[in-house]
């Protein structure tokens, strides 16, 4: 099963072959579960996040387009889902525009970022439009264009929201003690 | 200060995105300025710490959770009932007429069986919900353990059945008061697949780990699916409870 494409294990879908499906989830379970996770940082939610995108492109198979990416898609509802959740929740840290608009410190410098719990607070203290891009971008090694179609944004707008993304989370690095 | 254009430039290379000159350009800039040259090297060990960090790994129950979610009978359904009614209707380019013959199609069947009370067998009735096993895998399954319980509390009925790599456990209950049935897998060989009832009915399960929770009240009948991975069936630890009060329990195996 594993060698069909995603557009095979689809179309099987749609003609009512429920392994197909069973196929698909196997596939991107975990991909999703951690592009999820990386934007909410908790198991439970990003469980329930998980399972109500799964569910959602299950109900919407017929919609999708298969000229593009099963996996672009796929994407585009997990991380719609996940904006939702963070928006109905209210529970992100308001981005702090001083840091957005903040000169670059010449005397600080990141050292040693070793532990990934440090980058994951640092992670929540983004904005969620900012922290997507990091999150596909880094942690998923998506391109530009492909973040930009999973957003609905044009290609630059995605190229200033990942390099301003990057700087602020250095900054709250650094302001966590990363400093010479 | 960095010069904004050396910025975008710090940013366009990590990504890979700099052409051969370009870099090169950069790297004689930052070699020059000690503030781009930290910069540089920032977003270097930021990004080579966030690609040190693990997956996270989904808990185990997610699928059986996400499968426990969806109609598996929601293109089943369109593709043997109506889906060549709807392509004619709608190569005439009139799809209201499909759903309103549909329609009248439904109204007239289900004349029938409330006319002429028609029997219509449980395995056929669609309206059963959360299974993903083929309807061919009865034919294939073996008996195994089964008990029979009848208490004051609860009247239960369990028969396991064993296929080559799923397990079933069909269960009867009746319990005037809400009643816990635990089933318990090792997790590892052996996890929970699937649950049916029959539209309507009033049990809630809840899968947590290599448990699953049942809970019910009245008259209801169920179907939980386990994948064996072993194919060598596994044993099924089953525990009837009211209150955090164990009524009832037993291993059932299959019978080899």
């Amino acid at each position: 099963m594993t060698d069909q494409s995603d557009a095979i294990l689809v179309k099987r879908c749609l003609e009512g072959d429920g392994n197909a499906f069973e196929g698909l989830l196997d596939r991107y379970q975990k991909t999703v579960f951690n592009v999820v996770y990386r934007m909410v940082k908790d198991v439970e939610e990003a469980e329930d996040i998980t399972q109500a995108t799964f569910v959602k492109v299950y109900e919407n198979l017929r919609a999708f387009n298969p000229k593009f990416k099963f996996f672009s898609w796929i994407y585009k509802i997990a991380v719609n889902e996940s904006l939702n959740y963070l928006n109905q929740r209210k529970r992100v840290t308001e981005l702090d525009e001083d840091i957005a608009s903040d000169t670059d410190d010449p005397e600080s410098a990141l050292h040693g970022v070793e532990t990934s719990e440090k980058i994951n607070e640092c992670l929540m203290k983004l904005s969620p439009d900012y922290r997507v891009v990091i999150v596909l971008r880094h942690f998923q090694d998506l391109p530009y264009n492909e973040i930009a179609q999973i957003l609905d944004v044009p290609e630059h707008t995605v190229k200033s929201r990942l390099f301003a993304a990057r700087k602020m989370l250095r900054k709250h690095l650094i302001r966590k003690g990363f400093q010479t | 200060m960095i010069d904004p254009k050396y910025v975008e430039l710090i940013h366009r290379e990590i990504d890979g995105e700099n052409s051969p000159a370009e870099s090169q350009q950069l790297h004689a800039y930052v070699q020059k300025n000690p503030e781009a040259q930290r910069l540089f090297n920032d977003y270097k060990i930021l990004l080579s710490s966030i690609d040190e960090m693990e997956e996270i790994t989904p808990p185990r129950a997610l699928k059986a959770r996400v499968l426990n979610s969806i109609n598996p009978n929601m293109y089943k359904q369109h593709r043997t009932s109506f889906a060549r009614l709807e392509r004619l209707f709608e190569s005439w380019g009139t799809r209201r007429y499909a759903f309103a013959f549909s329609a009248g199609i439904a109204v007239g069947v289900l004349a029938l069986v409330f006319f002429f009370d028609l029997h219509i067998p449980i395995e056929e009735n669609n309206s059963l919900t959360g299974t993903i096993i083929s309807s061919k895998v009865p034919n294939d399954f073996a008996l195994g353990d089964a008990f029979n319980v009848n208490l004051p509390q609860v009247e239960a009925n369990l028969q396991t059945k064993y296929s080559n790599n799923i397990v079933v456990a069909e269960l009867a209950l009746h319990s005037p008061d809400a009643v816990e049935v635990l089933f318990t897998v090792d997790g590892v060989d052996m996890c929970f697949s699937a649950f049916k009832q029959a539209e309507g009915g009033k049990g809630h399960l809840v899968v947590n780990e290599n448990t699953s929770k049942l809970t019910s009240i009245g008259d209801q009948n169920y179907v939980l699916f386990f994948t064996d991975k072993t194919g060598s069936g596994k044993a099924l630890d089953v525990k009837i409870l009211q209150k955090g009060q164990i009524l009832y329990e037993k291993t059932l195996l299959p019978k080899h």
